[in-house]
């Protein structure tokens, strides 16, 4: 269990003690390999980085309307896992958007606001950015160009 | 209804697919309508403005209109040329009245997870339109290399 947290800070809320500097990306598959009943498959990347959990999406359909409630439940784990979590969404392989992946992100970020955490998004290509231009959700969520800007954020 | 004669194709120009009431085989009428965007050359904003719009169209018969009851069917007809698309989805459910609908971008509802589709349907689609029940929706797009 040791050696499993050690690999997996951030679905163990252990992530003030292990300040793992980036790491390659990776499936929560993998990282739940000692738990069998756990769903086979994710739809997410999940890297630490000083101590900030990122996230990105695995493929470029992920936000379609079939994942996003799947999506939804497997970061809301994360933050409950985690109080006072620090999560960047990197959307650099994100090409598409829906409107019930736009609730799916609002619920997140207030499950991360319950949990004293900090949601940001980063590397939102320009049409899915005019989605949140359009629907106003531009000033509900903290949004950065890149996610090293975003990640400078959380440090300042 | 018959399709708004402002949108200027007759009716019996319309391709019609009818497919069980939920998110997977609602991928079928979309997949033919993206495959002739392709054929028509849409540019890529103007495809993604037409996805966007129709997955939110088939997203609410499935959900709203047809209450997730996958007995029942979604109803697509479309129309396309270079010069525009036309794309009617119809479910079985009882309707609603659009006007009721709350705006989703007023203050007090911007943190409000669910009532976007529709306004960005609007945003998409160069118009949008329903019956008088609301089970049925029409939606326009000119082909211009400008619009978004």
């Amino acid at each position: 269990m040791a050696q499993n947290e050690t690999q997996n800070p951030a679905l163990h809320g252990s992530g003030k003690t292990n300040m793992a500097k980036p790491t390659t990306w990776r499936g929560t598959d993998a990282l739940r390999s000692t738990e069998p009943m756990e769903q086979p498959s994710s739809h997410l990347r999940i890297r630490r980085a000083d101590g900030i959990s990122v996230i990105e999406f695995a493929d470029r359909k992920i936000l379609e309307e079939l994942s996003i409630r799947e999506i939804g439940d497997e970061l809301g784990e994360l933050v409950e896992a985690e109080p006072g979590i620090r999560l960047l969404l990197n959307f650099r392989n994100v090409d598409h958007l829906s409107s019930a992946a736009l609730g799916m992100l609002i619920t997140l970020n207030k499950r991360v606001k319950e949990q004293n955490g900090t949601l940001k998004l980063s590397d939102i290509n320009r049409q899915i950015f005019e989605v949140f231009k359009i629907t106003r959700l531009d000033r509900v969520f903290e949004i950065h160009d890149t996610s090293d800007q975003a990640l400078a954020g959380f440090n300042a | 209804m018959r399709v708004p004669p402002e949108f200027g194709v007759s009716d019996d120009r319309f391709s019609e697919i009818v497919v069980a009431s939920d998110l997977r085989s609602v991928k079928q009428p979309e997949a033919r309508i993206l495959n002739a965007l392709l054929r028509n050359n849409y540019s890529e904003e103007s495809t993604f403005a037409i996805k966007l719009a129709l997955e939110e169209a088939l997203t609410n018969g499935v959900k709203h209109g047809n209450r997730g009851d996958a007995k029942k069917t979604l109803t697509v007809r479309f129309y396309i040329d270079a010069e525009r698309v036309v794309i009617m989805v119809r479910d079985q459910g009882a309707g609603f009245v659009p006007d009721l609908v709350p705006d989703p971008t007023a203050d007090e509802n911007l943190e409000r997870p669910s009532g976007r589709g529709i306004m960005l349907m609007h945003a998409y689609m160069t118009r949008i339109c329903f019956n008088e029940t609301g089970n049925e929706v029409w939606m326009y797009k000119e082909n211009r290399p400008e619009s978004a």
